[in-house]
């Protein structure tokens, strides 16, 4: 191959020939196959962006892989996997496997030392690609970057050697084969230890969307190589590669693996910190009206009832333009509180900021206080009081943010407002939409992603403020989902591994539920819903949270009585009847990280509890990882062990550019199981109430005067 | 490949979300079809009117629907967009003229403090040592301006300028570690700013600003 040493003899070349160079500002750091940056195989110490997200779909004769890797911190980032061997069974079947890696970059890269990061692949699990590495990345020139690094496991199957961590203590010498149990634990006791093996490689910056690699693998594909595989047959350690930037998202990877194979690869990558429009397109609010101080005393409205009737309906106007609902207002002399409905503004200052401003142009100028009450479900939240004259004064003042943040009160309120001070329209109300929907299940071994679409009708009728009936139907059109026919055994009762047969329905009443939501005291909110609760399950459920409205800890309580519906997703009920609950305590670290966790009774009567860490991102986006243990012994619960999974939650709004107000929500379960299953009722409390709180709200009150 | 195709048809029509009668949600459909159309848009040149035309197009009647508010015409030096806006608001030495397309500046004597509803605007400025220096013609002042980044937090960005006469416009020169631009005040006798070209954001480049009274 004449033209590869061609690269790599330019690239020594240039090794000679340049100095030394700081890190490059620019991004230099491409994926690998494994969906982490890296080379073709092999790693770098090379970080993303913090907070980037990348999806790689990587293809060759050996594997098909799907990983998402997300810098979790500007340090540490974290990788899911899931990939398929073929022909890997003595049956000449494919395998399919699930790999989780972590990444910790432990020395940043200076003028003359390099980046220096440790990584553990497929640490959980059966561990088919089970490896550990120390690797260093050094940019020689902003163009030109140099990696070395040392691997066990797996990156230790080409050109080992004895570990030099045995030296430390000779257990290093061996490593334990095989996996734990039913799979999906830390095989803590594998890390670092056997042989060891050197491995490396060069990347050049060719031109702005063009990088060349070639690296020295220390993996020798010895699961792949074997004759009864016969998916690769190396013929050097060398492997050579490119990255090509196709647009400011994409990059598509090419390698020539061992002189043998070729691979392919397609990365995409999106950032929750870059949505396309920071601070947003959306339309320019109605300015501020200073009161004219002229007329401040005369109070004669306030006794003029078709007046305030006409008040009430110009705010109703003005704020439906910004697409704010007023569901009550209360006219006083010194005091306007109004009782607003946001379903558009992730940035919940936004919407108190222009309901204010639209105060400050449809109230009596004798009006002091704006006392601004967000609604959830017809129930209060908090109240934002704000000082008119201030809101004028900091408008155009150069921190009128912050100062507009000191000076309005975030305080408590419960009271609904007065049955006189509703709008004529608001009760009751009915909401109806129709339209498409998808639904994909994952990692059936039979077909790995499957496929649902039609149409959905969801409805929503506000009986009386809190009291709300709602429902769904789906109906499929078109897809597979249907198709499945995995049986997963199971010890435990049946609460989750018939999916499959619930999938089959064409026609599903996903919920059909009454709600009632109280206050039943100063920080306590309440929810009491009966009817069709999910997909699976039908019963009561009650709910309780303490928030107080300047608290970074909230605790809930949830209680409930189901029993199991039937798999045709009609009115039917199965006979599995069960009581679930949990106490639950959340907890807002600051720095963007969230907490939770929740102790009690599954569905399938295991007691235990969940764990659950998120990055959350002031502009709505959150990535997390939950992870839950029970009484169900990991041998009981199955392949797996115990229930873990990563969810995410991405606003429309950082596509879209304007504000959206939905978001899409997703949780990926690498095995979904009996053991440690919740039941997925509707509009829990803690995330309706907890926007309009600190420190949710001030984490966005930059968007205030938005 | 039917499976891709499924999804990514399935990913569009999700996001296109069907039809609702719920306020909050009806936006999102006509922004998804706006942006669509406004990049297949994009190439084909655009008979838009210039400042000149509109400016001429504000007569006696137009002034009348607006309530006789003072108008300032407002176009892109980045793009061919020119659009005749109205005072909305005046609060202290700050007028805030809004467009009919959902677009705000607000202007402290003359200079802009702020802009709405473009993306990537101009939070605040704090300009307290800009205005004597433009009615001076000279001299050097510090502004700060403050932007939204990705995550709704406010970011600082000061820029150092300075100041000469050309031509009988006032020119003010400003760099900062970000960027660096030129803003062209021409004040009339009584010292007012009537026509300016100024600078809004990175990505949103400088805006000609007339007050036509």
């Amino acid at each position: 191959m004449p033209k590869t040493r061609s690269v790599v003899g330019f690239a020594v070349a240039a090794l000679v020939s340049v100095h030394p160079t700081g890190p490059s500002a620019q991004q230099s750091y491409t994926y690998d196959s494994y969906g982490t940056p890296g080379l073709i195989d092999m790693p770098t110490a090379e970080s993303a962006e913090d907070a980037e997200l990348a999806t790689t779909f990587s293809y060759s004769p050996t594997s098909t892989r799907a990983t998402m890797t997300f810098q979790i911190l500007p340090r540490l980032s974290g990788s899911f996997r899931y990939g398929k061997i073929p022909n890997y069974t003595l049956a000449g079947g494919p395998t399919y496997d699930r790999s989780f890696d972590l990444r910790y970059r432990l020395i940043d890269e200076g003028r003359y030392r390099p980046a220096v990061t440790v990584g553990l692949r497929d640490f959980i699990g059966t561990g088919l690609y089970s490896s550990e590495y120390l690797v260093a990345t050094k940019h020689l020139t902003p163009r030109l970057t140099v990696t070395g690094g040392i691997g066990w496991g797996r990156l230790a199957t080409h050109g080992s050697f004895k570990n030099p961590l045995s030296v430390l203590d000779p257990r290093f010498n061996t490593r334990p084969g095989g996996f734990t149990g039913t799979g999906g634990q830390v095989e803590l006791g594998r890390w670092f230890r056997g042989q060891a093996a050197l491995f490396g490689g060069i990347s050049y910056r060719a031109t702005d969307r063009l990088t060349l690699k070639a690296e020295y693998s220390s993996d020798a594909y010895s699961l792949e190589a074997i004759p009864r595989r016969n998916l690769i047959n190396p013929q050097t350690p060398v492997n050579l590669g490119l990255d090509y930037k196709l647009g400011k998202n994409a990059h598509l990877q090419l390698a020539y693996l061992h002189g043998d194979v070729f691979s392919a690869g397609l990365t995409f990558v999106t950032n929750p910190r870059k949505p396309v429009v920071p601070g947003g397109s959306g339309s320019a609010p109605i300015p501020v009206k200073p009161r004219d101080m002229k007329s401040a005393s005369a109070l004669g409205w306030t006794t003029n009832e078709p007046i305030k009737t006409q008040l009430k309906a110009g705010m109703q106007t003005l704020l439906a333009n910004d697409g704010i609902q007023v569901e009550a207002a209360r006219l006083e002399g010194r005091q306007v509180t109004i009782y607003i409905r946001n379903g558009r503004y992730i940035a919940r200052a936004e919407a108190i900021g222009r309901t204010a401003r639209v105060l400050s142009v449809a109230s009596p100028s004798s009006v002091d206080t704006f006392r601004i009450v967000p609604m959830v479900n017809g129930t209060p939240t908090s109240a934002v009081v704000i000082n008119r004259d201030e809101l004028a004064r900091y408008e155009h003042d150069p921190d009128g943010a912050a100062r507009m943040l000191e000076s309005a009160q975030i305080v408590p309120h419960r009271a609904r407002p007065d049955r006189e001070d509703y709008l004529p329209d608001q009760y009751s109300r009915l909401n109806w939409s129709i339209g498409p929907y998808v639904k994909a299940s994952y990692f059936d071994p039979d077909n790995p992603v499957r496929v649902d679409a039609g149409l959905r009708f969801s409805g929503r009728l506000d009986l009386m403020p809190g009291l709300v009936l709602s429902g769904r139907v789906d109906q499929r059109i078109v897809g597979n989902r249907d198709e499945s026919t995995r049986f997963s055994p199971s010890t435990l009762p049946r609460v989750r591994t018939d999916s499959a047969e619930y999938a089959r329905a064409g026609t599903a009443l996903s919920h059909l539920t009454l709600t009632q939501y109280f206050r039943p005291g100063n920080d306590l909110y309440g929810r009491l819903t009966v009817g069709y609760l999910e997909p699976m399950f039908a019963g009561v459920s009650g709910e309780l949270l303490w928030k107080p409205v300047d608290s970074r800890l909230a605790i809930g309580v949830e209680l409930n009585h189901v029993k199991q519906r039937d798999f045709d997703q009609g009115f039917g009920l199965r006979t599995y009847q069960t009581t679930t609950g949990h106490v639950s305590a959340y907890y807002a670290f600051g720095n963007g990280f969230h907490g939770q966790v929740d102790a009690g009774r599954y569905l399938a009567g295991d007691w235990g509890g969940t764990f659950s860490l998120d990055r959350e991102f002031a502009n709505g986006w959150k990535i997390g990882a939950y992870a839950t243990f029970t009484n169900v012994s990991f041998k009981d619960f199955g392949e797996g062990s115990f229930d873990k999974g990563i969810r995410f939650e991405i606003p429309l709004e950082h596509f879209l550019g304007r504000p959206a107000g939905r978001t899409y929500k997703s949780t990926i379960q690498p095995l979904a199981r009996d053991g440690g299953a919740r039941l997925n009722v509707n509009e829990r409390l803690y995330d309706q109430v907890r926007t309009y709180h600190e420190p949710d709200l001030a984490n966005s009150w930059g968007r205030f005067w938005r | 490949m039917r499976l891709t195709f499924l999804a990514s048809a399935g990913v569009v029509l999700a996001l296109l979300g069907g039809c609702s009668n719920d306020p909050s949600r009806a936006n999102v459909t006509k922004t998804l079809v706006q942006g669509v159309s406004a990049k297949v848009k994009k190439s084909e040149p655009m008979a838009l009117p210039t400042a000149a035309q509109l400016k001429a197009a504000v007569t006696p009647e137009v002034r009348a629907q607006t309530g006789n508010q003072p108008l300032l015409i407002g176009s892109s030096l980045r793009v061919p967009v020119s659009a005749i806006m109205a005072m909305a608001a005046e609060n202290g030495d700050v007028r805030t003229y809004l467009g009919t397309d959902g677009i705000s500046f607000s202007l402290r004597s003359g200079v802009l403090v702020a802009s709405r509803g473009l993306g990537t605007d101009l939070m605040s400025a704090e300009v307290s040592q800009v205005l004597p220096r433009i009615r001076a013609g000279s001299g050097q002042a510090v502004r700060a301006h403050r932007y939204l980044n990705g995550e709704n937090q406010l970011v600082v960005r000061e820029y150092r300028c300075t100041y000469s006469r050309a031509g009988g416009e006032v020119i003010e020169a400003c760099s900062g570690e970000d960027a660096s631009f030129e803003n062209r005040y021409v004040l009339d006798r009584a010292g007012k700013i009537v026509i300016s070209v100024q600078w809004v954001s990175p990505l949103l480049g400088s805006y000609r600003l007339e007050d036509i009274g």
